[in-house]
Order: C-alpha cells, then sequence, then structure tokens
C-alpha cells in the first residue's frame, strides 16, 4: 500500500435522484476536499446509500453532476481516469470463492500482476489488516466484522483514489464496530485517500470525520464539523442526535391494547 | 409487454456477450467449467428420459403399424427420424432448461440481490464478460453432445422395445438397417442447428432475467419461474419457426 501523491477533490452539484414519483435527492450540493473523511448521516431511508451508489457511478441521477478533481464521474468511469472503491454494507463477496479468490479477482482480470505479485499483495493487505490465515475460508466461514474487513481489503488492494463506505458499523457489536472505525481512520491517515462514509452511527462522525453532512429530505443543509454538529441549532439534526421518543404517546396504548 | 421486452433484453445480452468475445482466452477456463457443469448436471436425466422417449415413440408407433401389414419395417426410420429431428434437441432444451437454466437465474439473481454484480461494476469489471460470456459458449459447446446422446439413447430405446415386445414382429436388425437408410447427415445436423439455438435462447433468457433481478429471495423465485416460463415459450416458438426453415 503506498500514499496518494495527490488526494482528489469530489464535487457534487445538483444532484438529484427519484424513483418514479418519490423525490430522494433534491438538488444536493457538496464538497469533499482532497484526503479528507466525510460523513453523510441522517435516518433510515432517507437516501444515503443511493448518493453513495450514485458516487461510485452504479447508477445515474435524475440530474446535477459529480466530479472527480473537474472530470465528470462518466468520463471517470469510462477512462478510468480514478479508481473509486465501494465497501458495502453487507460486504458483497463473491460467496462462490475463497477469501483470497476475492481479493485475486480485480488483479487476474484486469492481468495487473502475476501470481506471486498478487499473493504478495494480498499477504500485505490481510496483515494491515488483523485477518492473516483467512485466504483458504469461504465468506460464509466469516463473522460479519470479517466480512467487512475482507471487503475493505478488496478496496485497499485496487489502490483507490475515492474510498467509499456505506455503513460500515451497521449489524456489528460495539467493540467490532469500534474496531472497524479506527481502521477506516488509520486507512485514511496513512494512504490519504479520500474517503466518503454514508452511516448514522454518530461514534462514527465523533471519532474520525473531518466534515459531516445530514441528509433530510433530500437536501444537505449545512456541512459541520464534529464540534459544531454537536452544536447544531437545526431541529432536525437535534432530534436526529438526542431522539426524543415519547413512550407516554397515545398510539402507544393502542398498539398493547 | 413483459414477453417482447425479455427477448429485446437478452437479444441485446447477446451483443454485449459477442463484444465480449475478444476476452475469450482469459475466459476458457470459466468456459469449459460452465459447460463441464451444464453436461454433468443434465447428463443422467437425459439418458434416462431419452432412453424411455424411444421405447415409448416404438411402442406406440409399433403398435399402430401391426395393423398395416408390411410397414412395421419402417419403425426405426420413424423413431430415429423424430428422435434426432425433433425430440432430441427439444428434450435436452426443456431439460437444460429445468436443470441449468433455472440455476443459472438463481445464481445470477442472488449475486444481484446482495449487490456481488455492483461489487463487480465498482472494480470496472464487466458481468456479462465475466457471468455471461463463458456460460453461452459454454452451453454452445455441450450442447451438441447432449443432443446425440439424447438421440442415441432414444433409438436404443426404441430397439429394446423392439427386441422385448411380441406385437411388434420385426427383427433388431431391421430396426436398426431402416434407421440407418433415412437417417443421413442433413438430419443429424437439423437437430443439431436447433439445439444449438434453444441452448442460446435458454442462457441469454436466464442470464438476462437473473441480471435484472431486484429485491429479496420472493424475488429470485420469481425469477426462477419467469426463466422457465419465458425459455419454453421462446424455445417452442423458435422450433415452429426452425422446422418449417429447415423442412
Amino acid at each position: 500500500m503506498t500514499t496518494k501523491q495527490t488526494s482528489v477533490q469530489i464535487e457534487v452539484r445538483g444532484l438529484c435522484k427519484q424513483f418514479a414519483d418519490h423525490v430522494v435527492l433534491d438538488k444536493l450540493t457538496l464538497s469533499v476536499t482532497p484526503g479528507e473523511i466525510f460523513v453523510l448521516m441522517g435516518p433510515s431511508g432517507t437516501g444515503k446509500s443511493v448518493f453513495l451508489k450514485l458516487l461510485a457511478g452504479l447508477d445515474r441521477p435524475t440530474a446535477g453532476s459529480i466530479r472527480i478533481n473537474d472530470i465528470p464521474l462518466e468520463e471517470v468511469k469510462k477512462q478510468q481516469t480514478f479508481v473509486l472503491g465501494l465497501v458495502f454494507q453487507a460486504g458483497a463477496l463473491f460467496n462462490s470463492m475463497s477469501v483470497f479468490d476475492n481479493l485475486a479477482l480485480y488483479f487476474r482480470e484486469h492481468a495487473i500482476c502475476g501470481e506471486d505479485e498478487i499473493a504478495r499483495r494480498i499477504d500485505r493487505v490481510l496483515k494491515l489488516l488483523n485477518l492473516e490465515s483467512t485466504e483458504h475460508l469461504m465468506p460464509s466461514d466469516l463473522s460479519g466484522g470479517m466480512k467487512k474487513r475482507v471487503a475493505l481489503a478488496r478496496g485497499l488492494l485496487m489502490q483507490p483514489d475515492v474510498l467509499l463506505f456505506d455503513e460500515p458499523t451497521s449489524e456489528l457489536d460495539p467493540i467490532t464496530a469500534a474496531s472497524i472505525i479506527e481502521l477506516i481512520g488509520y486507512v485514511n491517515r496513512k494512504l490519504n485517500i479520500t474517503t466518503v462514509v454514508v452511516s448514522h452511527d454518530l461514534a462514527l462522525a465523533k471519532s474520525i470525520a473531518d466534515h459531516i453532512g445530514v441528509l433530510q429530505n433530500g437536501k444537505i443543509d449545512e456541512i459541520y464539523t464534529k464540534e459544531s454538529l454537536l452544536n447544531s441549532k437545526n431541529a432536525f439534526v437535534q432530534n436526529f442526535l438526542n431522539p426524543n421518543i415519547n413512550i407516554q404517546h397515545p398510539n402507544f396504548g393502542t398498539l398493547l391494547s | 409487454m413483459k414477453i417482447l421486452q425479455d427477448w429485446q433484453l437478452a437479444f441485446m445480452l447477446l451483443w454485449e456477450s459477442i463484444k465480449e468475445l475478444k476476452y475469450l482466452p482469459r475466459q476458457l477456463n470459466r468456459c469449459f467449467e460452465h459447460g463441464c457443469n451444464m453436461g454433468y448436471k443434465t447428463l443422467p436425466i437425459v439418458g434416462i428420459l431419452s432412453l424411455f422417449m424411444g421405447g415409448i415413440l416404438a411402442l406406440q408407433t409399433g403398435y399402430s403399424l401391426s395393423k398395416l401389414p408390411g410397414v412395421q419395417s419402417y419403425l426405426g426410420s420413424i423413431v430415429g427420424l423424430s428422435m434426432c429431428r425433433e425430440l432430441g434437441p427439444l428434450m435436452t432444451a426443456f431439460l437444460l432448461t429445468g436443470r441449468v437454466g433455472s440455476a443459472i437465474t438463481a445464481e445470477l439473481a442472488s449475486m444481484s440481490v446482495y449487490q456481488e454484480i455492483d461489487a463487480l461494476r465498482t472494480m470496472n469489471l464487466s458481468p456479462t464478460r465475466l457471468l455471461v460470456m463463458p456460460r453461452i459458449v459454454g452451453g454452445l459447446l455441450m450442447m451438441p453432445f447432449l443432443t446425440m446422446f439424447s438421440n442415441v439413447l432414444g433409438w436404443i430405446g426404441g430397439w429394446f422395445v423392439v427386441k422385448t415386445v411380441d406385437i411388434i414382429s420385426i427383427d433388431g436388425g431391421i430396426y436398426w438397417r431402416s434407421l440407418k437408410q433415412y437417417v443421413d447427415f442433413d438430419s443429424l445436423n437439423d437437430g443439431l442447428i436447433k439445439a444449438e439455438v434453444f441452448a442460446l435462447t435458454i442462457i441469454l433468457m436466464s442470464c438476462s432475467i437473473g441480471l435484472r433481478t431486484k429485491g429479496g429471495p420472493r424475488e429470485i423465485g420469481a425469477s426462477v419461474t419467469s426463466t422457465l416460463v419465458q425459455s419454453m415459450i421462446a424455445i417452442l416458438t423458435l422450433d415452429y419457426f426452425l422446422t418449417k426453415v429447415l423442412l
């Protein structure tokens, strides 16, 4: 793994995504500066993962643009100018392949290097992520946390210019979640890769984010730092961070009777 | 209309697969693996059903011909031509749909639902190159062998009935001579052309439906059902037109 000489900047301008009549993203605009960790937060179902798919070029926006170092994303994907690594929520490992084959696929199919070099690179990244001696295991033999680390290893092996994480701490126990958070921060510091994390985990945002956006009705009203997020006057943000669940609500009684 | 849309998308997938053929040398292992897998999965059931199909055909036809003196000697040619021109390719195609087409759809639909296809795209790897093209090549290589196997087993089934059933009063030698006299290279060739078209249709339809699956386990099941229905409709429709063209 080598440190990126120059990290890339992501510019999102007026991004819209609509499914039938449902507007998921509404003229979303934001900028991610080179080498930073940007965390996009928001309640479930607000379109965070949709945003990440658009950013990874897996879906097309209804309107708006995404530019990486001022090059449109479509051009980036077509010309392979920059590499975008996406770590999926559930890992998305290829279930019919061993961990080693999962990690080697990118090199083999793009004919990047020989088998000896592939084995050397995989060995190194597995050591970095504390995954030694898992090469021969199948994805079904791995725990949730290990799957996420293997998915991260796969992303790192691509030597990406941008790393995207979809809910990296979901469905994990607090200790494993903390280790994944630590790992994202460590990788960002060590390799200086521009990183975008989509999550509703406040602990993650508080510990590693350089900037934080909260998605509300398909828009981000303000970009926060760790400190300014906690002092936000925005009622939606405050309610998201400190949810006020009224157990005395009359509907609870109706439901339980 | 959904059927027309499925046909159109399957045709577009064929075009994409043709464009990916330049990567065939690096995918040869996968082609071989898929071809062997398809043959291994389908061979036993093709053998059993073809044996009985040939036997039933000989029994039904032999019984009807026994009422017409002197024409039972044509039984070999009837079984031979029916198997190689029609029943062999058609039955192998139906079995390939059930055994292989449904498995392909289930696998690709599951990959799609669990974001493995998206993961490939993120790695700038084409799902068509890795998942569709090798299956098409493997299927096209395997289908002629399966069809010929079906033909031969059908002929043997017919011969077994001729040998063992009393109402059919011809000798096994006459059965084989009649079969050899009428089953020529063109008849075999026509059957193999049909078989290749059917194999291409089944694999394209199952890959196309599988890759487009979204949702969860319920949608995977629905996609498998859709593959079976669409493939069978496509096979019978194509069979009619191919028969007209090849006659």
